[in-house]
């Protein structure tokens, strides 16, 4: 006279239970879970278990507070990447010059240093104007080793980048020997230099948006060498990077 | 006290570490909660907490704001725990023994004084595979289509761990 019971499959019931049963075999499944209080139950007991598990906390606090070995690790990460960024390999490198002097060069032509527009102040930087120096590239040494290779703005900005690491290197190194020299004349020029290099930075984000990576580089390294140099007690020496 | 993040953090400001402590700090306890749960291992949790921030300040960048930050740190969270577990071979993935269950439901007593320790150790004998597709999807909220993606699985997989991790977390709350 019966037919026998169909009961929903156990997959059926799980997603009776959260929800994704399709409208068709949902109506048929509570239509049948009215009729059987084994199922019922069941996805009862299913429904108390999901609800548990969506309750849990999502949020835990660790044992110790783990900013200080993380911050560690960023700083050394940050400094790795300032201090050791080799050069791509030239086709016609410049026999002699020492490597950083080499790319202080290149970075110096680039910049148009002589074109910087002013010292920087605290709140607002000048965009120090970027006219490069026209020289020509095939009889100047330092310029062709500076063109070679760089076929594209990402690459010639990830050059940028490399110099610029090495520039700011060179003039930390410059502004120490000023600053104990107690030479004012040479702590301007190195506040310039620095001015142009945040100007060239911003200059190479504008024009190449897709180099900002190289950018944010340039920003690190030159954030990081104004702060160690920085006298104690002096006014931040440009934007928080 | 800590300002909230905003959405999108421009390159310039990431730059330097001591500013990323503010995001580290708003997402910090969210992250420790999945690796916690994920690993069952308290000291690899800590560590993965690490890895994923370290990554986050690598990849800040790439953020342009079309998630919540939060959505973002947790994909990142996801992404790279699911990474360790599988590449880490020198230990079990799966917690087995009574000591190491014992120690887990410490820790998560501890660390998440509000939970439910029955449902905690439950989660935690779990297989990896069905313990991760639970902790996506019927704790962290994922739909089934997300977790896939995440996972790098189908959708049917998916369901088939998940169903399979709900009856086992069900027997595990019998006993």
């Amino acid at each position: 006279m019966s037919e026998p019971v169909q009961h929903p499959t156990e997959t059926e019931l799980f997603d009776l239970a959260d929800g994704t049963l399709e409208p068709p075999a949902r109506a048929a499944a509570e239509h049948h879970l009215a009729t059987c209080a084994a199922c019922a139950a069941e996805v009862a007991r299913m429904r108390r278990t999901l609800d548990g598990l969506a309750a849990l906390p999502r949020a835990a606090e660790p044992a110790a507070d783990l900013w200080p070995a993380l911050l560690a690790r960023l700083e050394a990460e940050r400094a790795e990447a300032d201090g050791v960024i080799p050069l791509r390999p030239r086709r016609s490198p410049v026999e002699g010059a020492a490597p950083w002097l080499r790319r202080a060069a290149v970075a110096v032509l680039l910049l148009g240093a002589g074109a910087v527009a002013g010292r920087m102040s605290a709140r607002e930087p000048q965009v120090a104007s970027l006219a490069p120096v026209p020289v020509n590239a095939a009889e100047d040494p330092v310029l062709r080793f500076a063109a070679d290779g760089a076929s594209t703005p990402l690459e010639a900005a990830a050059d940028i980048q490399r110099t610029g690491t090495a520039f700011v290197m060179a003039l930390g190194a410059f502004h120490d020997l000023g600053a104990r020299a107690g030479d004012d004349a040479r702590a301007q020029a190195y506040e310039a230099a620095m001015g142009a290099m945040y100007g060239a930075a911003r200059e190479i984000t504008r024009l190449a948006p897709e180099a900002s990576t190289g950018s944010a580089e340039v920003y690190r390294a030159v954030s990081t060498v104004r702060q160690s140099t920085a006298p104690a007690g002096d006014r931040p020496l440009g934007p928080r990077f | 006290m800590v300002p909230s993040t905003p959405n999108t953090v421009p390159p310039a400001e990431r730059g330097e570490p001591p500013a990323f402590e503010a995001v580290y700090r708003e997402h910090y306890r969210r992250v420790y909660a999945l690796t916690l749960r994920m690993t069952a291992d308290p000291q690899r949790a800590e560590e993965l907490t690490q890895d994923v921030f370290v990554k986050v300040w690598q990849t800040l960048d790439t953020f342009r704001g079309e998630s919540r930050l939060s959505t973002w740190i947790h994909t990142v969270a996801v992404r790279t725990t699911l990474q360790r577990i599988r590449t880490d071979t020198r230990r079990e993935a799966r917690v087995t023994t009574t000591d190491d269950l014992a120690r887990y439901g410490a820790e998560a007593r501890r660390a998440m004084p509000e939970t439910r320790i029955d449902l905690e150790r439950a989660i935690a004998r779990l297989p990896t595979g069905a313990r991760t597709v639970l902790l996506l999807v019927d704790v962290e909220g994922h739909a089934y289509e997300d977790a896939a993606k995440l996972l790098d699985v189908t959708v049917g997989t998916v369901k088939s761990q998940l169903h399979r991790a709900r009856k086992l977390v069900m027997e595990a709350l019998e006993r």
